[in-house]
């Protein structure tokens, strides 16, 4: 018991160590969001800013409009990531336990997603949803307007194709035990009925994961919508952070306090979904 | 979606049955996948037989593009740096990711404390942590020479020194990505049944004992997962090196995937560009193969 | 129901993408057949477009940069301009500088979803008028009453051959910049910078600090490495007396010529007397902005944001060197009217409204840029005769990014060689033939 504790207490000594450490750039970027721009371009380096005052983040949020900023990007995210949880978790389940044809191959396909860079793909990307048709003013042959360039769909509809959660969630559960299945079909139940009243069910781990690795790469991601949105009302909070960067050098204290509050949503959503990486989620259904 | 399909099989001559409903259950997202992705792949190849310069009509232009990037030493000297870049950094993340989730994956009310520091990185803005890590590593008032000299160490010339400038990134990026690693690790963790561990506690085994022949071949398909979507996302490095150091200095930090957007974006060399691209596909492709045929081996361990 | 709609929209779709990819430059390649089947849809969008565009002509104005004083002057002058011009309708875009704007271009040339108004960097003339991407100005300048009065440099550099493209609006010279304090504690005299070579290497070498190996202040600070490294090679090899890197007539490289090598040599020169090394990518890193280096090249922005720094109020501008002449760069943003707009008229109406010397005096007592137009020359240079003259004549002599359509090659292969030369690795002959080499094969391959 005593040799426990004592254990106990080195792992959390050892944990803490651990995590300052790599909190030293992300605490550096918080009190440059607190320093003035003087104090930044000193030459002599202080961690702490002279003082602790909240005027750059009031000063950051003054310019432009941010509300907007974060409306868009909340949307984009949130309708990325609940459909990608939807679609990719099934076709998940799908190319990690039923046998179909070209199975193989088309997941092969979806490999090639994740190989190719997205800097070459984006242009092709861009012009089936330029020449989209019926959307946007386009005719039925997707010309005469701009297709879904500057709208909502256009933003989230590639997102969601989600060769990586695929993977993942294949991946995942592929690790599940096979006695499931087994069950299952000893009841008599179909392989729709299957993933909705067992995988599903015992998917939390997953999902919560995918859902948040999702949301941090649609809510950080800048070249798509940077490409696909002209108007200061579509913009998102990433495109938005770009606007300290003038001609020559940047207003750092303001953009580091816009990225702290840029960051702040994912960092709750984090502290949500870890919840769900805790010990024994499968063990329920095992017996 | 929701509504019940009756389940169609059909059985074939060589006795194998067929799930057809799977078509159905890949069907959203392997549909918008084809339509945004892999047409845009398709015209990609297409555009790496052209001389495509972005604006007038392709021309064909055969495999003039292809021949030329044997001849191009800054493509040759990317391929190798990618290379670099991927052996160093992908392990010890894997390595150190494995490790936060092993040692993070108990009962402490200390617990989300430790996971977020680990994890924050990965969700703060590139521009901005690649801004700090320019401080961090500035010759002059960067905090490493500063702690160098605490020491009474010399001090490194890091981003400006082309014998350290790539390990800069790669200590960067590990540094960022190796939260990362640990969520999927900890969600293949909750994967693994607790009476595989309560038996093996029986039986008196200790903690590594338990990790070698319980934790490590459980978590093979999530390991391998990290390892395969590690090498793509390796080989596509790009954003940090854009932003820190350009490629340079004396090209030795620049990546297959600077090249392309050097060559594609700033040259308007998109055909030639492109003929990049499908080689890191292809290059992809094949260390992707070779890593399923020799790493998904003995995915099923035998619970009992 | 959903069977229906699936098929139907893969159908659309690979209509669509055919469409979209088959023409770069989105005129509709349909088939024949096709288009009749449709022309009941065609005309009846057309129906609904056409009350649009008797109403009201929409313009696209798409700016580099997002800075908020700028933007705050861009969108008052697109508010007075559609005051005075009712009948057109101007909607305001912005994109950050550098790769971002490149690629915001790039995507809305590809898809035909170009703005009808750009304002870019001198830079970009030369590889997106070769494409067409950008209208010749010439008809239109003939009868443009500001002709005579623009300052004469400023339409030579808005110029590729003797066709007019741009419109000059914000200048960016280079300009020789001093820190007063440092040439004091050096014995020097602080109000005589250097103004040739000889002067500027004697100064240098008497403002290097060492500690040990260790360079801990500079004279004139040099970057080492990066994709501006250029910028500061022109400089000096057309202070040399030559022309640019490349002649933008003859397509002759120009960076290997004798006196090209001897102002790569003058510079590594400097390196060795000792240097900071610094990336010319991140004009934060320049030691001079920290009181590190004595000297250094600036446009009238980092004046401006070091004279609010380290080194505030010890800093003062500098007439241009002379070697064979005086020269330094000049980068230039410009108006340019889209190639593709089928508005011209109302574009050049904005483009003129902005050149006009009411505006150009707004922009003055708003950003502070340079007026361009010899109406206004003294009446700037009577505000500050300290700086005003000398960015003024800064700008009158400088020279730009040569406009060829191969010009950011010539950048890659120039950067290229004078990181080597600074690190040791080529002497800068070789280097800069190697690059001289490598601009050559571009010509012949264009």
């Amino acid at each position: 018991m005593k040799r426990e504790k004592r254990n106990q207490i080195i792992w959390a000594l050892g944990m803490s160590l651990a995590s300052l450490v790599m909190l030293i750039p992300v605490i550096m970027m918080f009190m440059t969001s607190m320093k003035t721009m003087e104090e930044i371009k000193s030459p002599v380096f202080h961690l702490l800013p002279a003082t602790f005052s909240f005027r750059n983040y009031t000063d950051a949020m003054s310019n432009g409009i941010w509300p907007v900023y974060f409306r868009n990007s909340l949307m984009i995210t949130g309708a990325a990531v609940l459909f990608s949880l939807l679609f990719n978790s099934i076709a998940g389940y799908a190319f990690a336990r039923l046998n179909f044809r070209g199975a193989k191959i088309m997941f092969l396909f979806l490999m090639m997603g994740l190989m190719m860079p997205p800097q070459v793909t984006m242009l092709p990307t861009f012009l089936i949803m330029a020449k989209f048709p019926l959307m946007g003013g386009n005719d039925l042959f997707g010309s005469g307007g701009t297709g879904l360039v500057n709208t909502y769909a256009g933003l989230v509809i590639p997102l969601v194709s989600g060769s990586y959660g695929v993977f993942l969630c294949k991946q995942f559960y592929e690790n599940f035990p096979r006695s499931l299945d087994e069950a299952a079909m000893i009841d008599g139940a179909g392989k729709w009925r299957t993933y909705f009243t067992i995988y599903l069910p015992n998917s939390k781990a997953i999902l919560a994961t995918l859902g948040l690795l999702k949301a941090v790469s649609v809510w950080n991601d800048y070249m798509w919508p940077l490409v696909m949105t002209n108007s200061e009302t579509m913009k998102t909070v990433q495109l938005a952070l770009t606007m300290f960067k003038t001609d020559s050098g940047v207003m750092w204290n303001q953009m580091m306090a816009a990225a702290v509050l840029v960051a702040l949503p994912m960092f709750v959503l984090f502290l949500c979904a870890q919840k769900y990486f805790i010990q024994g989620i499968v063990t329920s259904g095992l017996k | 979606m929701t509504e019940q399909q009756p389940v169609k099989k059909s059985r074939r001559s060589n006795g194998k049955v067929y799930d057809n409903c799977a078509y159905a259950m890949i069907f959203p997202a392997y549909f918008v996948f084809a339509v945004f992705i892999l047409i845009p792949i398709g015209v990609v190849f297409y555009y790496s037989i052209t001389n495509f310069n972005m604006y007038s009509k392709p021309e064909l232009v055969g495999a003039a593009n292809y021949l030329n990037l044997i001849g191009d030493g800054d493509f040759l000297i990317s391929v190798r740096n990618t290379l670099f870049y991927t052996v160093f950094t992908l392990f010890p993340q894997l390595a150190l990711g494995l490790l936060a989730a092993v040692l993070l994956y108990r009962k402490s009310k200390l617990l989300p404390v430790f996971r977020t520091a680990f994890y924050l990185p990965n969700v703060m803005s590139m521009v901005c942590i690649s801004m700090v890590w320019l401080w961090i590593y500035d010759p002059t008032f960067g905090v490493l020479n500063m702690v160098l000299r605490t020491f009474g160490v010399s001090t490194k010339q890091w981003l400006q020194d082309p014998d350290m400038a790539m390990f800069c990134i790669i200590l960067m990026s590990i540094w960022k990505s190796c939260g990362y690693s640990m969520v999927i690790f900890l969600s293949g963790l909750t994967s693994i049944p607790d009476s595989l561990y309560e038996a093996a506690s029986l039986d008196g085994a200790n903690p590594v004992r338990k990790f070698i022949h319980i934790t490590w071949p459980m978590l093979r398909p999530t390991t391998f997962f990290l390892l395969v979507t590690g090498i793509v996302n390796s080989f596509s490095v790009f954003e940090q090196v854009n932003i820190m150091t350009g490629g340079g200095p004396l090209k030795m930090t620049t990546t297959i995937v600077h090249q392309i957007y050097r060559r594609g974006f700033l040259e308007f060399k998109m055909g030639y560009a492109s003929a990049m691209s499908v080689v890191l596909l292809a290059f992809s492709i094949l260390v992707t193969m070779f890593v399923f045929r020799y790493g998904s081996k003995g995915q099923d361990v035998d619970v009992s | 129901m959903r069977k229906l709609i699936v098929p139907l929209c893969a159908a659309l779709t690979a209509a669509a993408v055919l469409a979209g990819c088959g023409n770069g430059k989105g005129q509709q390649p349909a088939p024949a057949a096709a288009e009749n089947a449709a022309k009941e849809e065609t005309e009846a969008a057309q129906e609904q477009a056409e009350p649009v565009q008797t109403e009201k002509t929409k313009l696209t104005f798409l700016r580099v940069g997002t800075e908020p004083e700028r933007k705050a002057y861009w969108e008052s002058s697109v508010a007075l301009f559609m005051e005075a011009n009712p009948d057109i309708e101007i909607e305001y875009q912005e994109c950050g500088y550098g790769d971002d704007f490149e690629t915001k271009l790039n995507t809305g040339f590809a898809s035909g979803t170009a703005p009808d108004i750009i304002n870019f960097t001198m830079a970009s003339m030369g590889t997106r008028v070769p494409l067409g991407q950008y209208a010749c100005l010439d008809e239109y300048a003939a009868a443009w009453e500001g002709r005579d009065d623009f300052m004469e440099n400023a339409l030579t550099l808005g110029s590729v051959g003797d066709s007019l493209y741009g419109i000059a609006v914000f200048p960016d010279p280079r300009i020789l910049i001093y820190n007063k304090e440092l040439f004091v504690e050096a014995g020097l005299d602080p109000d005589a910078p250097p103004t040739n070579w000889e002067e500027l290497l004697e100064y240098h070498k008497k403002l290097v600090k060492k500690e040990g190996d260790n360079v801990v202040q500079t004279g004139f600070g040099l970057p080492t490495s990066g994709t501006n490294m250029q910028h500061y090679l022109s400089v000096f090899i057309e202070e040399n007396g030559v022309k640019n890197l490349v002649d933008e007539e003859t397509h002759e490289v120009l960076c290997n010529t004798p006196e090209a090598i001897e102002a790569a040599e003058f510079l590594k020169e400097i390196a060795d007397a000792g240097v900071i090394r610094w990336d010319s990518n991140n004009s934060d890193q320049n030691p001079f902005a920290s009181g590190l280096a004595a000297m250094t090249l600036g446009n009238t922005t980092d004046f401006h944001n070091w004279n609010e720094g380290a080194v505030a109020g010890k800093i003062a501008m500098a007439s241009p060197l002379t070697h064979e002449r005086q020269a330094t760069f000049c980068g230039m943003g410009f108006m340019f009217m889209s190639g593709e707009t089928p508005h011209k008229d109302e574009v050049w109406r904005f483009i003129e409204f902005i050149a006009s010397a009411e505006e150009m005096w707004r922009r003055y007592e708003e950003l502070g840029v340079t007026p361009m137009r010899e109406s206004l020359r003294e009446r700037y240079v009577a505000e500050n005769p300290e700086s005003n003259g000398i960015i003024y004549e800064s700008i009158n002599c400088g020279t730009g990014s040569p406009k060829v359509a191969y010009a950011n090659s010539v950048y890659n292969a120039v950067n290229d060689a004078m990181e080597r030369v600074m690190y040791d690795v080529e002497d800068p002959e070789t280097a800069l033939n190697t690059a001289a080499g490598e601009i050559q094969k571009e010509i012949d391959n264009q």
